[in-house]
C-alpha cells in the first residue's frame, strides 16, 4: 500500500519555537516520522512531536467514500477519539494522552506508550502477573462501561503492558452509548481475541478479567452482561455450535 | 472422475454433476426452488416440496449429463448448515443413491461449498471472501487449513437492512429492478448526508439494526427519502468495506471475492474495486447463478474432498443444522 507521506507532511510542516530562560530554540513540530502500522482507516506513525516521542494517527482520505461523507466521518471520529481519551484519563484509566489534533486533516497526535502488547506477552508472563493484568483490563472495561463508553475494539493487541502499568490504546472505534448490548459486544470481542490467539491461557485470562470487572460493577450486573454476551454468540444461520465459553462463569 | 452433488439446505433442491476437466467441468446443473406463497420459508413445507421433486431432479441430471447411473464415482451431499427437515431430504436421497449404486458418500459443508465454487468460477487463489446476502454478512479468510470467520454482522444482514427499509417505506417489493436495488436507485437523487446515522464497526464486526431504526425514524419524521437512502446506503456499504480492508491488512491477502445477492450491486462493486486498488488487491465477483444455492457447488466441493480421500459411512451421514464453516478442515489445500 502506498502511503501518501507528502500530503501528511504538508499538514504538519511547521516549526515551533521553544522558549528557554537563556535562549530560543526552533524545532520542527514533527520529525522522525516512521510508519508503525497501516490500518483500515488510519496510518499510525511513531514520531518526535516538539521533541518528545509520540504517535501520529492519520485518518487518510478514502476515494471509495463520497468526499463530503468521508470528511465528515474522519472529522467526527478523530474528535470522538480525542474526547474519549480525555474522559478515560479523567476516570483514572491509563491511556495515551492527546497532544495535538487537526480535525480538518484527521490527525491525532498522542503520547507514545513504551511497552509490550499483551498479545505478545500473554503466554510468556507468569500466571499471577497475567491475572493481575487481566483484572486491570477488566476493571478498565467496567469503568468505561459505567460511564457510558465502549471501547469498540477491545483485544489483547490493544493492551500495552508498560513499566508503570497497564495501558489501553486504540480508541478509534470507541463510542458513547447507553445500550447494554454495546457493552456486551466489548466483552464478546475481548473473549474472542483470547479464544483465537491465547487458547492455552483462556480460562485464567477470562476469569481474572471478569473478576476485575466485578470489582467495579458488582456480581449481578456482570452476570447479566455475560448472559447478553452468550445471546450475541448464538445469532445467525452459520453461527453454529459456537461454544458458549462463558458458561463456566458464576 | 465424476461426482454427483446434492443440495437441499433451505429452499432449493439442486443436483450437480461435475468432472475434473478444467473447462466445461459441469455436466449437469438441475435445480428446483420452493417459493412460499407468502411470508418466509416454512421448513416443513419446504422439505415436503423438495422431497416430492427430488427423484425427478436427480433423474433429469443424469439425462442432461448423458450418463449411466454407474458412471458416477461418488455421491456428495450438503449435510449442513441449514434447515433440518430440508437437509434430511438431501441426506436421505444421497444415502439411497450411494447404497443402491454402491458408491462412496462424501459429506460437504454448504458454506464451504459456496466458497469453493466461487474460487472455481472467479479463478481466485486465496481471497478474502466477503459474503453479502439477505441472511448473511461475513468476511472470511483461509488460515491454517480452515476458512475462518474474520468478521460478521452482530445483528441483521446487509441485504436484510436494504430489503426491510424498502418494505417499510414502500420502495419495494420488488427490491431489485433492472439489476439495481431500489435503495441504491433511491440514493441516486440524494443530495446531502444526514447527521447522526450510526456507523457501527466493532472490532472486526458490523451491525445494522441501529442504522435501520435511525433511517426509519428519519423517514417518519418526513426527511427526504433520497437523502435517507443515500446516507444509509453509504454508511452500510462503507462499514463492510472497512472490515474487509482490515482483514486484507491482517491477513496480507491480495484478493477479494464477493459472493451473495448484494454483491450484484454495481455501486458496491465499484467501491470494492477502488478500495482493493489501495491495498494492491484484485476483486472477483461470483456469478449470481453460482452464488445462490445449487448442486454444482456441492458436487465440486465433494470432488475436491473425495480426491483427498474423504468419505463417510452411510450411517454416520446425519445432518448438522448448525455446522460452522470454520469447523471444517480443508484437507484439499
Ligand atoms: N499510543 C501508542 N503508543 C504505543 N504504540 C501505539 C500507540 N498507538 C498505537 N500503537 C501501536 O500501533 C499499532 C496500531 O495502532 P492502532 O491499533 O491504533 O491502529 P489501527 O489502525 O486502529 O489498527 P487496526 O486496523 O488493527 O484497528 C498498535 O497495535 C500499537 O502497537
Ligand atoms: N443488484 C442488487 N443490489 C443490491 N442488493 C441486491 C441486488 N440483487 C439482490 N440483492 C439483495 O440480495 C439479497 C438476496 O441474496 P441471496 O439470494 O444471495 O441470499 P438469501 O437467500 O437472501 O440468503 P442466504 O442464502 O445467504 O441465507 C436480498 O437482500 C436482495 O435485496
Amino acid at each position: 500500500m502506498e502511503v501518501d507521506l507528502p500530503q501528511l507532511k504538508k499538514w504538519l510542516d511547521e516549526d515551533v519555537v521553544i522558549l528557554f530562560a537563556d535562549r530560543n530554540e526552533k524545532i520542527p513540530l514533527i520529525s522522525d516520522l516512521k510508519l508503525l502500522s497501516m490500518g483500515a482507516e488510519a496510518y499510525i506513525f511513531k514520531a518526535r512531536f516538539m521533541g518528545v516521542e509520540a504517535v501520529v494517527k492519520w485518518r487518510f482520505p478514502k476515494n471509495y467514500i463520497p468526499e463530503e461523507l468521508d470528511e465528515k466521518m474522519r472529522r467526527s471520529r478523530t474528535k470522538l477519539e480525542t474526547k474519549i481519551l480525555w474522559k478515560a484519563l479523567s476516570l483514572g484509566i491509563k491511556v495515551p494522552t492527546p497532544l495535538f489534533i487537526d480535525l480538518d486533516a484527521g490527525i491525532l497526535i498522542m503520547s507514545f506508550i513504551e511497552g509490550e502488547s499483551l498479545r505478545d506477552v500473554a503466554e510468556k508472563i507468569d500466571k499471577d502477573v497475567l491475572c493481575q493484568v487481566m483484572k486491570t483490563v477488566g476493571s478498565y472495561a467496567a469503568t468505561l462501561h459505567l460511564n457510558g463508553i465502549t471501547h469498540g475494539d477491545l483485544t489483547t493487541s490493544n493492551v500495552i503492558v508498560a513499566k508503570d502499568g497497564v495501558y489501553l490504546i486504540d480508541f478509534g472505534l470507541a463510542s458513547f452509548t447507553k445500550r447494554c448490548e454495546d457493552m456486551a459486544i466489548d466483552l464478546h470481542i475481548f473473549f474472542r481475541s483470547i479464544e483465537s490467539t491465547h487458547y492455552r491461557i483462556e480460562d485464567v485470562a477470562k476469569k481474572c478479567f471478569i473478576d476485575g470487572y466485578k470489582q467495579v460493577v458488582g456480581d449481578s450486573k456482570t452476570e447479566t452482561l455475560i448472559r447478553a454476551v452468550d445471546s450475541i454468540r448464538l445469532r445467525g444461520r452459520y453461527i453454529a455450535a459456537r461454544k458458549l465459553r462463558t458458561e463456566w462463569v458464576g | 472422475m465424476i461426482v454427483l452433488g446434492i443440495e437441499s439446505s433451505a429452499h432449493t433442491f439442486g443436483v450437480g454433476i461435475v468432472t475434473e476437466y478444467k473447462e466445461n467441468f459441469i455436466l449437469a446443473d438441475e435445480r428446483i426452488q420452493y417459493v412460499p406463497k407468502h411470508g418466509g420459508i416454512h421448513p416443513r413445507e419446504s422439505s415436503r416440496f423438495l422431497a416430492e421433486k427430488a427423484p425427478m431432479v436427480i433423474e433429469k441430471a443424469f439425462e442432461k449429463a448423458s450418463l449411466q447411473l454407474d458412471d458416477v464415482n461418488a455421491i456428495a451431499v450438503a449435510l449442513g448448515p441449514g434447515l433440518g427437515p430440508c437437509l434430511r431430504v438431501g441426506a436421505t436421497a444421497a444415502r439411497a443413491l450411494a447404497s443402491f449404486l454402491k458408491k462412496p458418500l462424501v459429506p460437504v459443508n454448504h458454506a464451504v461449498a459456496h466458497i469453493e465454487i466461487g474460487l472455481k468460477m472467479t479463478g481466485l487463489q486465496d481471497p478474502v471472501v466477503v459474503y453479502l446476502s439477505g441472511g448473511n454478512t461475513a468476511v472470511i479468510a483461509y488460515v491454517e487449513k480452515r476458512y475462518r470467520i474474520f468478521g460478521e454482522t452482530l445483528d441483521i444482514a446487509l441485504g436484510n437492512l436494504l430489503d426491510t427499509f424498502a418494505r417499510e417505506t414502500s420502495l419495494g417489493p420488488p427490491y431489485v429492478v433492472a439489476g439495481m436495488h431500489v435503495v441504491d436507485k433511491c440514493a441516486e437523487s440524494g443530495k446531502k448526508f444526514l447527521d447522526d446515522f450510526p456507523y457501527v464497526v466493532k472490532g472486526q464486526d458490523v451491525a445494522f439494526s441501529g442504522l435501520l431504526t435511525t433511517a426509519l425514524r428519519a423517514y417518519r419524521r418526513g426527511l427526504d427519502i433520497h437523502d435517507i437512502c443515500l446516507t444509509m446506503r453509504e454508511i452500510a456499504y462503507n462499514s463492510v468495506l472497512e472490515v474487509t480492508a482490515r482483514c486484507l491488512m491482517h491477513t496480507r491477502k491480495k484478493e477479494v471475492m464477493l459472493v451473495g445477492g448484494v454483491a450484484a450491486s454495481p455501486i458496491l462493486r465499484e467501491k470494492f474495486a477502488k478500495m482493493a486498488e489501495k491495498y494492491n488487491a484484485i476483486v472477483g465477483v461470483v456469478p449470481p447463478q453460482y452464488a445462490v444455492d445449487n448442486g454444482v457447488m456441492i458436487a465440486w466441493t465433494g470432488l475436491l474432498a473425495f480426491k483427498s480421500g474423504l468419505t463417510i459411512d452411510l450411517r454416520s451421514a446425519i445432518v448438522k443444522q448448525r455446522w460452522r464453516v470454520d469447523e471444517v478442515e480443508i484437507i484439499w489445500k
